[in-house]
């Protein structure tokens, strides 16, 4: 594994580079974007050891921060959905050039699965499969969803962090800037269509309305879909982190649906 | 968009088979003589922190000057499993003396301040204890004991809300479990409540959770303040910060001194009482306000440093 910055001076970005193991066949390369938050320290340890999976089965593999977040550059405040996408762009030029690979699968956990969507659309010359893991579908029941924990939290608190209005200025340890909540209000299933590429995989850790309309609308556009669900595989939790615990399940089908 | 200053961060291996990694924040005018900072991970939160905690300080103290380490303990983050010992808070002091070797094989670095929150900072403090080269310690909410007086500022604050009262009725209280292991303490066998044997299988597994990292698991209270004593004996200086997100632990500015009143901390420790913020300092207000602390208090170790270079 190789750590490195990429990017501009201005605007760096931290990556760790997994080359594909010797002795395995070659299968391409493949991008991971991270989720958002809360959700981006829990689910460090997994996407390493997806990253490392994907390695050991013959991808080339970038995991990368985005700006303003992990050990890239720039502010906690900084950054929303849209700069997210272009600091992924910019990590899928730095694959190509590593790799030598023309086509790249892109990964993409929680808000990630939306970089790596609107990624695939913007660039569909650039992007063979398209990889989400339980996506964020609805923006706005996504962050009542984070607020809701926040509350929980914050009845047994003596520091309450949750303001009493809607939305708060800081969410579950994260900075919610106005921008930020802007753009993830704006996603909806729109954000999944007409993705630019052929293949998509789809992995669910649980059965939600909005996951099982997902899939229907990327059936019905004609892309060559398989989707998993396997419940409890859930690595940007808290508590998924705090057992010491990676979702195999989860690793291993993805692994397998991308070969 | 704020005005960028260029990072100077440069990624770094160390350890056996260079297989420990981390990321050295280095100040663009560099303070003559200040100590190397090595920031530990807080349990198994990766090199960044929570909520990004070690980035800030990393790149608030370079930009002051100091050179700061965040790195990964073995088996954690982007580091390979490379240690043999057999807990895990041997393993961290191995790690950290890996990373002070580093860093003065390397960059020449002659003293260090340790640091980090939670079992971060339990490990720094063990790593001081052992390590002559550690001439500070950096704590946010390290493990500490409750005294009597703590635990009554607990209970008379949580029998004070509703909620409370409403989770003893409906025998959801953690109260509960915890009598119910204290009657199995003091009756005689055979007349002890049982738990179900799947929720002691859980509670105990939950306790030694509690326990893993702290200074219960291999020191006494005794044997810490002893250690604390040669600690400040030889100069170490403490730079402690408890927040409200341990208040179920430390709940009053000076609980620190009647832990431990066997201990004359001298004017070797700064202790901070933060009961506003959550356990990692995550508001933006309180963390501004504990980074501007801390790069005041990094700049005493440095003006310190020179002065006994002077006299020396």
């Amino acid at each position: 594994m190789n750590l490195f910055f990429f990017g501009t001076t201005e605007r760096q970005l931290f990556g760790a580079y997994h080359a594909p193991a010797a002795a395995a066949p070659a299968r391409g390369a493949a991008l991971l974007c991270p989720p958002w938050g809360p959700e981006y320290f829990a689910a460090h340890r997994t996407l390493r050891q997806l990253a490392s999976r994907l390695a050991t089965s013959g991808f080339h593999v970038l995991r990368f921060d985005y700006y303003g977040t992990g050990d890239s550059a720039g502010e906690r405040d900084e950054g929303d959905l849209a700069s997210w996408v272009e600091d992924a762009g910019v990590a899928l030029q730095e694959l190509q050039d590593v790799s030598g690979d023309s086509r790249i699968s892109v990964f993409g956990m929680r808000l990630g699965a939306v970089a790596a969507s609107r990624l695939a659309r913007s660039r569909a010359a650039q992007v063979g499969t398209v990889v989400l893991w339980d996506p964020v579908v609805d923006g706005k029941a996504y962050l009542r969803e984070l607020h809701s924990a926040q509350k929980e939290i914050d009845r047994w608190s003596l520091t309450p962090r949750s303001a009493v209005s809607y939305p708060p200025a800081e969410l579950l340890g994260t900075p919610l800037t106005p921008a930020m909540t802007a753009s993830i209000e704006r996603v909806t299933l729109d954000n999944f269509r007409e993705l630019g590429t052929p293949r998509v995989r789809v992995f669910l850790s649980d059965e939600q309305p909005g996951n099982q309309a997902l899939c229907g609308m990327l059936r019905a556009s004609g892309t060559q879909l398989r989707t998993e669900t396997v419940a409890g595989q859930t690595p940007w939790r808290e508590e998924t982190l705090m057992q010491g615990l990676v979702p195999n399940l989860a690793v291993e089908w993805l692994v397998e649906a991308v070969r | 968009m704020k005005a960028a200053t260029p990072l100077r961060e440069r990624i770094v291996r160390f350890g056996p088979g260079e297989g420990l990694a981390g990321i050295l924040s280095l100040p663009h005018e560099p303070s003559p003589g200040a100590p190397y900072v090595v920031l530990i991970n807080a349990g198994v939160v990766h090199r960044v922190g929570p909520n990004r905690l070690y980035v800030d300080i990393a790149r608030r103290l370079a930009a002051s000057g100091t050179a700061v380490l965040r790195f990964d303990l073995s088996g954690l983050g982007d580091s390979e499993v490379v240690s043999a010992a057999t807990t895990a808070a041997e393993a961290a002091v191995m790690d950290i003396q890996a990373a002070l070797d580093y860093l003065q094989q390397a960059r020449q670095a002659q003293h260090f301040i340790v640091g980090g929150l939670c079992a971060g900072a339990d490990y720094s403090m063990m790593a001081a204890f052992v390590d002559a080269r550690i001439q500070g310690t950096i704590l946010i909410d390290p493990s500490v004991e409750r005294t009597a007086r703590s635990r009554l500022i607990h209970v008379s604050r949580r029998l004070a809300r509703p909620d409370t009262w409403a989770e003893i009725l409906r025998l959801k209280h953690p109260g509960w479990k915890k009598s119910l292991h204290w009657l199995r303490r003091v009756l005689p066998k055979g007349r002890t409540p049982r738990l179900p044997e799947s929720r002691a299988a859980v509670t105990h597994i939950e306790r030694m959770q509690q326990r893993l990292g702290s200074y219960e698991m291999l020191y006494t209270r005794a044997q810490v303040a002893q250690l604390l004593r040669q600690a400040i004996g030889r100069g170490v200086r403490l730079f402690a910060v408890f927040t409200g997100g341990v208040n179920h632990r430390y709940n009053y500015r000076n609980q620190l001194f009647d832990m431990l009143p066997g201990v004359d901390f001298r004017d070797q420790l700064d202790l901070q009482f933060m009961p506003d913020t959550d356990h990692c300092v995550s508001d933006a207000a309180s963390r501004a306000s504990m980074l501007q602390i801390m790069d005041d208090w990094m700049a005493r170790q440095v003006a310190a440093a020179a002065a006994r270079r002077q006299n020396a």
